[in-house]
């Protein structure tokens, strides 16, 4: 119970973020969109670490200026990243740095890990603090911009739709059952309880994505000529420019390593 | 003219017999109440009408059309039907409001006008001022009204109605039937699934249905026969 309603409380926190009135949150999501996919795009050509550090602090200065909240996802790079980064450390060929036993750090490992870790980062920061300070449709307005298969957004669109429409459901149903209870129950009663809910929710959710589809299929979906909405693009300028800077002295900085 | 006939309709569903028997004819301009206990099968009856589901037996035609699996996919057919659902959280699964509400005519491609329509649909449901909001954000009488209104946009012939006042307040019921007597001036033809006999304004024919059947089909005012409602436990 309390897991779901942290939960719920997490995503619509997540939206309240989102409401929040600093600059960033104030930038429109097709200019924000366009400086995400430039970092993203300098984070894979640009060879030198030097450069990618440049991208990664002015990503590390804007999150902590605008929303701070995206360091907390820190922590689960080095999760997922350090199992491909640390085995790579000792495995590539190269100047040995340290030698521990049978296992020698080489320098090439070193830098293999390093830049491994740093694009990592780059690429997380820069989706977080997309994400977190755009609103969910602004976020599926710009995928569009990008002409991504209207399936697909909508697809993703659905997934988070019913996911919140889901949590509510489960948080109703626990609450009915806390609301038959008295006391604490044993572990092994515990189980007994809350698993046919597993199992229910399970269904509801068959029958629920089963019902969606046939009210989309009723409002036309799939059938006819698809008419786009016609949608003006607005650039922020001065963001866009300052993004400009920052790659500008990234590639500076890169060379002619690329 | 006739908008559906059904002979001898049968539905059933993972084995379940949910309709049997079912004969009815209806008429343009009809505004047909559709009354019966929960379970009673209005719901099925009210998908078939809407060439969304295809009878297990029987006949069923629909706009002089056939009902079977190529008509339920007839985009011309599915421009004359407009079907609300019992729970809106089924109709609206778009990011805003408006997005919900421009759905059908953005895919149907009714007409050029579709962002006046919809936007005359939303303010005549009075949804307007919610259509940037997310649809789970809205209360359930909200949720209904910007329900019908993603049908009004399209301007459908034949509109089918479930449950359309469950949830809703005074001033959303007084709304829906200030909307259904627009509906009737303009010779649309409505069929509304309800089982709140209180609601029930502007009915030209009351069909009742018990256990999957059609028991009774004809005068509204049947309304008045308080024990034969009570016998298909309408009251």
């Amino acid at each position: 119970m309390k897991f779901v309603t942290a939960t719920l409380k997490s995503i619509e926190a997540l939206d309240e973020e989102k409401n929040k009135n600093t600059w960033l949150n104030s930038i429109n999501s097709e200019t924000k969109f366009i400086s995400m996919v430039i970092i993203l795009f300098l984070m894979l050509i640009l060879n030198s670490l030097n450069a990618l550090l440049i991208l990664l602090l002015f990503l590390v200065f804007e999150s902590l200026v605008f929303e701070r909240n995206v360091f907390k996802i820190w922590l689960f790079v080095p999760l997922f990243t350090g199992i491909i980064a640390i085995p790579a450390i000792f495995m590539t060929p190269g100047k040995p740095v340290i030698e521990f036993y049978f296992l020698t750090v080489t320098n090439k490992g070193l830098m293999a890990a390093s830049y491994l870790l740093i694009r990592s980062l780059i690429a997380v920061t820069c989706v977080a603090l997309f994400t977190k300070t755009t609103r969910w449709e602004d976020v599926i307005r710009s995928l569009r911009l990008l002409h991504l298969p209207r399936v697909l957004i909508l697809i993703l669109f659905l997934t988070f739709r019913y996911i919140f429409f889901f949590v509510r459901i489960i948080e109703s149903t626990l609450l009915s059952v806390k609301s038959r209870i008295i006391g604490k129950e044993k572990s092994t009663s515990t189980w007994r309880i809350y698993s046919p809910l597993v199992g229910n929710l399970f269904v509801r959710t068959y029958e629920m994505q089963e019902k969606v589809y046939i009210s989309m299929r009723a409002r036309g979906f799939m059938l006819g000529d698809f008419v786009p909405e016609k949608h003006k693009i607005e650039v922020h300028w001065k963001y866009l420019v300052m993004i400009g800077i920052v790659a500008g002295i990234a590639i500076i900085t890169n060379g002619d390593m690329l | 003219m006739k908008v559906a006939i059904l002979k001898n309709v049968e539905y059933a569903y993972r084995n379940l017999r949910v309709l049997s028997g079912v004969n009815i004819r209806i008429k343009e301009g009809e505004i047909i109440y559709l009354i019966g206990e929960n379970g009673a099968g209005k719901s099925t009856l009210l998908l078939i009408l809407a060439a969304l589901y295809v009878p297990t037996s029987g006949k069923a035609i629909i706009f002089n059309k056939e009902l079977n699996e190529q008509a339920t996919k007839d985009i011309k057919l599915r421009r004359r039907i407009g079907i609300v659902f019992q729970n809106p959280d089924v109709q609206l699964f778009s990011p805003t409001v408006f997005d919900d509400v421009i759905f059908a005519p953005m895919h149907l491609g009714t007409n050029v006008n579709y962002r006046k329509n919809t936007e005359n649909a939303m303010r005549f449901m009075n949804v307007w001022h919610l259509r940037t909001r997310h649809p789970y954000e809205l209360s359930e009488g909200e949720k209904k009204r910007a329900a019908i209104a993603t049908i009004l946009s399209y301007n459908p012939e034949f509109m089918l109605f479930d449950e359309p006042t469950a949830n809703m307040d005074g001033r959303g019921r007084r709304d829906f039937n200030t909307l259904l007597r627009t509906l009737k001036d303009e010779g649309k033809t409505v069929i509304i699934a309800t089982h709140l006999l209180q609601d029930i304004t502007y009915a030209t024919r009351v069909v009742a249905m018990n256990i999957g059947q059609i028991v009774y089909d004809g005068s509204p005012d049947i309304l008045e026969d308080k024990e034969y409602l009570r016998k298909i436990n309408l009251i």
